[in-house]
């Protein structure tokens, strides 16, 4: 069969992830599968979170009704995107870039935890340093010119400018 | 005239007074200027410019701060369309079309023209559109005035429905990122009530979870990894720029097209879910067809570049109305102006017009000044925008991560507020690639207080009948009208049409 390796193609990106059911023969749609799956899994994981909750009355609602309400709709559109994903044919999955993804939001969660106890310049120069790896890098060079510069330039607009209270150095 | 005691005319003055006061004038053109500088940035689009950029306005007072981020919105409209001419790349869908004829005629040396066109058409554009607001506003806030909590409800859901119906994609997994959109806005602690929602035990979690770093996340972050993607850091090439003033023979040609765009864009920028996108793509295919010489289209042809561009500054104006009269937002920028207004303490809806004249008008009248202030400042200034568009990415994304970090944090000084953008950047960038848009997720969260607390509401003054927001006149055709536009979704030919109209 010619035509297997094509028409596998998309059933191979979709069976490296997990979740999308491997092995349960040919997946039509596997974009629109996952995004269901995950449709359904928030929702579900949502109504699971708000088990408790008292939903009231239709004529006096409490706290709990909303989120119930909103989430099993979730989980119902999720069925429905997931179902759509088997029935018809569709997209496949798109590889993940995780190069960048990985650098740019671990370059954040350093910023964030470095912060308040390292304090701004050295918080910015770990996230320009860290963030620097989710691109083509820059040269050590380069790299330095554009941290100080960065580094230099938030001190003066926000400490300086805007006074916002901010530890600097460590 | 009009139901607030004043004239139409007594109305813009008093607007002009605030948006042209020395220190407001400065903050429309200090946001008119940041934001084409970011706008023309390659791949950065308005929604992601306004959210990059929402922390310079923490520290105005209320009006300035609106002013500014109006500013900022036509600053990166502009920018973007300079992108789609310059470099063929589109900074948002609205500006796709631009790409057709606009590059073509940067191809031909003609970029100058080509910018001057999109410039001068957005202009007049958004004079009309500003009039139009001016006009329709008072009334439709006078309308809402009188609306009970089961009409706002179902006002509410037609501009959701609406809002995912007009613009491309899948309807149905656009309508569960409103869910996902309302499901993020329970967090934190429910006002009536007192219980905490979806808190996972974080008391940084008790208030809820802030706009700001949703925002920044979704469409900032997620852009940036989205965008090294696409290049992996090189700068792009730019055609070069000759003559800027549009001839005779191109006034005559691009004149009637602007004139015709603008009409197209107001119409359907008024429609809930204001489709800027929807009517740049409507502005060109209708020049291709009244054109006598349809074949110069794609190659070129100046109708292809101010009709458009007309019709998306037109749209994207007119959704202002239904932001400022009613406080419901028809797109992911208007929801970043309403989230704006609340930090800022602004209840958004039909009260600021009679309460805040000021802050109503003065944003109107800026509106005016904006677009005036953007050709005087664009038109010069090209050359510089187009060295700016040579910056390798691999300078420019570090600043910009710069810039998003501190400025989450400075929302409340809070590093859990940075971790938290860093999440919502995985959950844009894995949106994305699951084809789901962050927009109507955006306008989930930020209708999902008002839309829980009238629902409340309504039920508990009809004694818990479901079935009073199809029995109340007002409220039952708005939701008729927005089952009628989810049934046309349903009907094959129609979605296909749907489909084509943002092909082209």
């Amino acid at each position: 069969m010619p035509s297997a390796h094509l028409s596998d193609q998309p059933l191979r990106d979709g069976a490296a992830r997990p979740g999308t059911g491997p092995g349960a023969g040919r997946i039509r749609a596997p974009q629109d599968l996952t995004a269901g799956l995950l449709m359904m899994g928030i929702g579900l994981a949502a109504l699971w979170i708000g088990r408790d909750w008292n939903t009231g009355t239709l004529a006096y609602v409490q706290s709990g009704f909303f989120p119930r309400l909103i989430s099993g709709l979730l989980v119902l559109f999720g069925l429905v995107t997931a179902g759509r994903g088997l029935l018809l044919h569709g997209a496949s999955l798109s590889n993940w870039a995780w190069r960048p993804l990985a650098g740019v939001t671990v370059a954040v969660l350093a910023f964030a935890a470095m912060l308040e106890t390292l304090g701004l310049v050295p918080a910015v120069l770990l996230l320009v340093g860290l963030g620097n790896l989710a691109g083509q890098p820059l040269r050590a060079g380069p790299l330095a010119v554009l941290g100080g510069a960065l580094a230099l330039g938030s001190v003066a607009i926000f400490v300086w400018g805007l006074g916002l209270p901010m530890k600097v150095w460590p | 005239m009009d139901v607030f005691g004043m004239d139409l005319f007594g109305n813009l003055m008093l607007g002009l007074g605030v948006s042209l006061s020395p220190g407001n004038l400065m903050l429309c053109l200090g946001g008119a200027l940041i934001g084409t500088l970011i706008g023309v940035l390659p791949g950065i689009g308005p929604t992601a410019t306004v959210a990059m950029l929402l922390p310079l306005t923490f520290y105005l007072p209320p009006v300035g701060a609106l002013i500014m981020l109006a500013g900022i919105f036509y600053g990166s409209q502009y920018g973007g369309s300079a992108t789609a001419i310059l470099v063929n790349l589109p900074g948002e869908s609205s500006s796709v079309v631009t790409c057709l004829d606009g590059y073509q005629m940067a191809r031909q040396g003609r970029a100058g023209v080509a910018l001057a066109t999109a410039a001068l058409a957005s202009l007049f554009a958004g004079i009309v559109t500003t009039l139009v607001i001016a006009v329709a506003g008072p009334p439709l806030a006078g309308i809402a005035l009188a609306f009970g909590p089961a009409e706002y409800v179902a006002l509410m859901l037609l501009g959701l429905i609406g809002a995912v119906t007009l613009a491309h994609g899948s309807v149905v997994k656009a309508i569960a990122m409103i869910l996902l959109g309302l499901l993020l806005s329970m967090a934190g602690t429910d006002i009536n009530s007192g219980d905490t929602r979806f808190t996972f035990g974080l008391p940084q979690l008790y208030d809820g979870i802030d706009f700001v770093p949703l925002a920044m996340g979704l469409f900032g972050l997620a852009e940036i990894i989205h965008n090294l993607e696409q290049t992996g850091g090189e700068g792009r090439k730019t055609a070069p720029i000759s003559r800027l003033w549009p001839n005779r023979e191109d006034f005559r040609q691009g004149w009637p097209a602007a004139v015709r765009g603008t009409v197209l864009g107001t119409v359907l920028g008024i429609l809930p879910g204001g489709g800027a996108t929807l009517s740049s793509f409507a502005a060109y295919s209708l020049e291709k067809k009244i054109s006598r010489t349809p074949q110069r289209f794609g190659k070129g042809a100046i109708e292809g570049v101010a009709s458009p561009e007309a019709a998306n500054n037109a749209a994207a104006q007119a959704c202002f109305i239904p932001m400022l009269s009613l406080g419901i937002p028809p797109n992911a920028i208007m929801a970043l102006m309403i989230g704006a207004m609340t930090i800022h303490g602004i209840t958004p809806g039909p009260q600021i017009m009679v309460k805040q004249p000021e802050l109503f008008w003065g944003m109107i009248a800026s509106m005016l000044v904006g677009n005036v202030i953007l050709v005087i400042l664009n038109l010069p200034m090209i050359g510089l925008w187009v060295r700016l568009l040579k910056v390798p990415y691999g300078y420019l994304f570090p600043a910009i991560l710069v810039f998003c970090c501190i400025g989450t944090y400075s929302l409340n000084n809070s590093a859990f507020n940075v971790l938290l953008m860093g999440l919502f950047g995985i959950l844009g960038y894995g949106l994305r690639k699951l084809e789901c848009e962050a927009a109507p997720l955006m306008l989930g969260f930020v209708l999902g207080p008002m839309l829980e607390e009238n629902l409340g509401r309504a039920l508990l003054l009809s004694g818990g009948d479901p079935f009073v927001f199809l029995t109340r006149p007002i409220s039952g055709s708005l939701l008729a009208v927005a089952g009628l536009l989810l049934a046309l979704m349903v009907l094959p030919s129609i979605r296909r049409q749907r489909d084509e109209a943002f092909k082209e």
